[in-house]
């Protein structure tokens, strides 16, 4: 029977870079993917690298806010990975941080946008608010109606397309093994480690293999993850949806959001705007049940709202097409906190999964590889730890 | 004709007014159902029967006897009541959550609008199928159904010289129209040997009985192109089309049995306008795709075809499919599809009337049972031989048209990603289908790159995604009603 020092469930931007950080440290990685490296959430997303608290953060009082602020210190340390990732990955994945606006157009937002800057402030993340005067020198492609608007430098995004694949190579070349096509399907505690039984598409044999650890990088799938070792966790699956345009002109070189709406903008490399912000789709049913694993189905009212607003912001889009509207299904926890961390009543069992994986992935990457080699973190990352729910797993626990 | 509100409720909507939605329309207006009929077309026919704008009018706009049932079929449903939607987009289908039914969703001009129906029949055709070679975006380089278009929609030459190549008969038929019309047709080459056309026939000698007709207009179609002059090539290639701005030359290069050959001495070049290619088709399946109908695919037959009971209802219920999206097949078969299509709905509808259509549906069995061996033979006869794409397309060579991706970007991703194993992968690192065309055009040649890496077989194969919108809508069609975002 093979053996290796970790598992990693899942081939998303977490489990790739989890796998490349572990691998790195010197750990003995195999990664399982059941579909392709990349293919869900981690190369569907909008790719922005937001750092300042977003709209579905804000939209449920300030109470709520000052709980939610507690992901900003994971932001900071994020910011930093970004910075320097193009050169320690070797890629081109285009990034851009050359700033992010969080526009206000209402007098609600603007008060959202004053009480969150003070928030932000407090956690050492220096967004800056900008009066109307100000955005029309720095961003002349506003719309008229658009009041005030919180800028922070470090904002931007990256391409979701690259990332990923960027971190997959970089893993093998430090030795990470990445199999795809290869579901878990059962982990059982033996010893100090685990028995991972895996099935191996398309001939659907059964491969068993021991390891020291388990990191659950399954994304939207963690609970059903969790479950492979008789754990609860609760992450909820939320079907999205993203709309582009065709190519143009560079003339957006921001990242924008709205402070009281669903919406984020951007323009990437290629030229296409890219329209998304949180609006949902709806996932499709197989007998009668909804199926998290089915692409989930667009919905024309939400794209339509979801545009409407983008040409509010930025009227100049009026005179581009949509080509294409997309969905996909992010993985989050009802804090919105991620879950990172070692399950307390089952050791050697670790989850990185979270809301805002794509900025926040590569910091929950790194940060849980720290702490699976070394058992500890610089960053203190215990408020995220998954011993939030060991009033349910208590229960769960096999030892 | 009528022009209609938006939002109304029919029993029946149709995508596609060709052969197989005039079909169904037919029965369908005839047992008095509510039916509507769109077409991006600013006049129904479909592609075969693409008619001179009404500002001309000229009395034999279909020359040849093939046509005639046909034309015959639209003269019938013109004088229906049933209503035109023309020069309108569908973008999508949805099924109604709870109840039956669907709504569509349109674009015309730059109004968004919709529709609802009881049962949709989507009959949305097919278009050529490209394929990369140096020079294949040069202006003047056309699928030789484009050159037909023209030539049929506004009675004019589309350009004084011309060359054909490709696999399919269908250029015969072109380039006599061509040649009819004034045009000097220099050569018309097919990648297949002589042998392969004479042995297609000869393995199935009743199709000379059963389809004399289409063999006459070919024989008919040979006998005008041999008295212009024109030559024809079998086991030739394109080798590159050239010129600077606009197409000047087009080589032609030898090919073997497997459709291989280099590029050489023996190459032959014309000075040519137009250069008309002819590679086969693909299916227009993408509407039903997003609808939820489950596909198949069957690259002889055109791709992703459609699932179908034999009353013509896709794996989606109330969703009906017929013509070319059920495998190419030819317009003769779309319009008996049509007429099963319009049955099938009729009588899941329960219209009054249908017991009498009994006669009609057998007529149409039959008809579509002879129809499909002949595009069995057709299908088997035009398929592309097995190393002709990759003896055609060189590193250079423009895979996908929109994003400007060549043969030799996607190579090399292949090679740096040894785990990619499907388009959608592809696509995601190449950009392969993100453009204008949403992988209409390439797919075929990006599943064909997956398969000769050996990456995945034909039976694993998965298409592109299929979403809401299926073609490109301008931003401002886009009503700007929700301003707040508030609606989750
Ligand atoms: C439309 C959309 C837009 C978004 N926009 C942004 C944005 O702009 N910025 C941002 O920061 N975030 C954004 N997100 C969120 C972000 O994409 C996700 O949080 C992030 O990609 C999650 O990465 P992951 O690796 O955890 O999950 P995933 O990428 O979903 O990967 C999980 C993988 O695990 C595999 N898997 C699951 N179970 C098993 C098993 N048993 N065996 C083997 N493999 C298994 C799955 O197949 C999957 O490939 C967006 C999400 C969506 C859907």
């Amino acid at each position: 029977m093979k053996s290796y020092d970790a598992l990693v469930i899942g081939g998303g931007l977490t489990g790739c870079a989890s796998a490349y950080y572990l691998a790195k440290r010197g750990s003995s990685v195999l990664l399982a993917e059941r579909n392709e490296i990349n293919s869900l959430a981690s190369g569907q997303n909008a790719g922005s690298l937001h750092f300042q608290l977003e709209h579905r953060l804000l939209q449920h009082g300030s109470d709520k806010g000052g709980e939610f602020a507690r992901i900003l210190p994971l932001n900071a340390f994020a910011i930093q990975l970004w910075q320097t990732l193009e050169s320690e990955l070797r890629a081109d994945l285009e990034i851009t941080m050359d700033g992010g606006l969080m526009l206000a157009v209402t007098d609600a937002e603007v008060a959202l946008l004053k009480q969150k800057n003070a928030l932000e402030r407090s956690f050492g993340i220096d967004s800056e608010l900008l009066t109307a005067a100000e955005l029309r020198k720095l961003a002349p492609y506003l719309g008229e109606d658009v009041q005030m608007a919180s800028y922070l430098a470090e904002e931007g995004h990256a391409n979701p397309r690259l990332v990923t694949p960027a971190y997959a190579r970089a893993a093998k070349r430090h030795g990470a093994i990445l199999k795809t096509g290869c579901e878990v399907v059962l982990l059982k505690p033996e010893g100090t480690g685990w028995i991972a039984q895996l099935r191996n598409s398309p001939g659907e044999e059964i491969e068993t293999v021991r390891i020291g650890m388990v990191l659950n990088a399954a994304g939207a799938f963690a609970a059903e993850a969790g479950r492979l070792a008789h754990l609860h966790l609760p992450v909820f699956p939320l079907p999205l949806t993203m709309s582009v345009t065709e190519r143009t002109k560079a003339f957006l070189p921001h990242l924008l959001q709205r402070a009281g709406a669903k919406l984020s903008l951007k323009q990437v490399a290629a030229g296409n705007v890219l329209i998304g912000g949180g609006w949902s789709s709806r996932f499709e049913r197989s007998n009668g049940v909804p199926d998290y694993r089915r692409r989930p189905r667009a919905q024309l009212d939400k794209i339509v709202g979801n545009i409407a607003l983008a040409t509010k912001a930025v009227p100049a889009l009026a005179a581009l097409h949509i080509l294409r509207c997309w969905t996909g299904t992010v993985g989050v926890t009802h804090d919105e906190l991620p879950l990172l961390g070692e399950v307390p009543q089952s050791p050697g069992y670790f989850v990185a999964v979270g809301g805002s994986g794509f900025t926040l992935g590569p910091a929950y990457a790194a940060l849980i590889a720290e702490l699976m080699v070394t058992r500890r973190t610089e960053h203190d990352i215990s408020i995220y730890s998954p011993a939030r729910f060991d009033h349910i797993n208590n229960f769960m626990a096999s030892a | 004709m009528t022009q209609i509100p938006e939002s109304r409720a029919y029993d029946v909507v149709i995508v596609g007014a060709g052969p197989a939605g005039l079909a169904a329309a037919e029965v369908l207006a005839g047992l008095g159902a509510s039916v509507a009929i769109i077409d991006e077309q600013a006049r129904a026919g479909g592609q075969i029967m693409r008619q001179p704008p009404r500002s001309f009018i000229i009395r034999r706009w279909l020359p040849g006897g093939l046509y005639g049932a046909l034309k015959a079929l639209l003269r019938r449903v013109e004088t229906q009541e049933v209503t035109w939607l023309f020069s309108t987009t569908v973008l999508g289908i949805e099924p109604a959550e709870a109840a039956s039914g669907f709504e569509i969703s349109t674009l015309s001009g730059n109004t968004l609008g919709s529709v609802k129906a009881k049962r949709v029949l989507v009959a949305a055709g097919c278009h050529e199928r490209p394929v990369p070679f140096p020079g294949s975006l040069l202006p003047g380089v056309m699928g030789a159904g484009a050159l037909q278009g023209w030539l049929k929609g506004q009675q004019m030459l589309a350009g004084e010289t011309v060359l054909f190549s490709g696999t399919h008969p269908f250029m015969l038929l072109v380039a006599s129209q061509m040649i009819a019309a004034g045009a000097s047709v220099k050569a018309v080459a097919f990648a297949q040997s002589r042998r392969d056309f004479l042995f297609g026939v000869l393995r199935r000698p009743l199709i000379l009985l059963t389809h004399w007709r289409v063999f006459l207009t070919a024989a008919h179609s040979l006998w005008r192109i041999r008295r212009a002059g024109t030559r024809i090539f079998f086991r030739h290639r394109v080798n590159a089309a050239e010129g600077s701005a606009q197409l000047s030359e087009v080589s032609l290069t030898p090919v073997d049995h497997r459709g291989s050959g280099t590029a050489g001495a023996e190459d032959k070049r014309f000075t040519v306008d137009r250069l008309g290619l002819c590679y086969g088709f693909q299916v227009s399946s993408e509407l039903a795709r997003q609808a939820g109908a489950k596909v198949r695919w069957l690259e002889a037959a055109g791709g992703w075809i459609v699932d179908h009971s034999a009353a013509m209802e896709s794996s989606l219920s109330g969703l009906y499919v017929a013509g070319e999206i059920t495998g190419m097949a030819g317009a003769d078969a779309s319009r008996h599809e049509g007429t099963l299509a319009g049955l099938g709905m009729a009588s899941s509808l329960s219209l009054n009337g249908i017991g009498k259509l009994s006669r009609v549906g057998a007529r149409a069995r039959r008809g579509l049972a002879r129809e499909k061996r002949f595009a069995a033979y057709l299908n088997r006869l035009s398929a592309l031989p097995p190393g002709l794409l990759g003896a055609m397309a060189t590193e250079d060579s423009i895979l996908c048209r929109c994003e400007k991706v060549t043969c030799k970007t996607v190579r090399e991703i292949l090679a740096t990603h040894p785990e990619v194993t499907s388009p959608n992968a592809l696509k995601l690192l190449s950009r392969v289908g993100m453009g204008f065309c949403q992988g209409r055009l390439c797919y075929a040649n990006a599943a064909a790159s997956l398969i000769a890496a050996g990456r995945v077989s034909p039976e694993n194969l998965q298409p592109f995604e299929a979403r809401w919108p299926v073609r490109p809508v301008p931003v401002s069609a886009i009503p700007a009603t929700i301003s707040d975002g508030r609606c989750t």
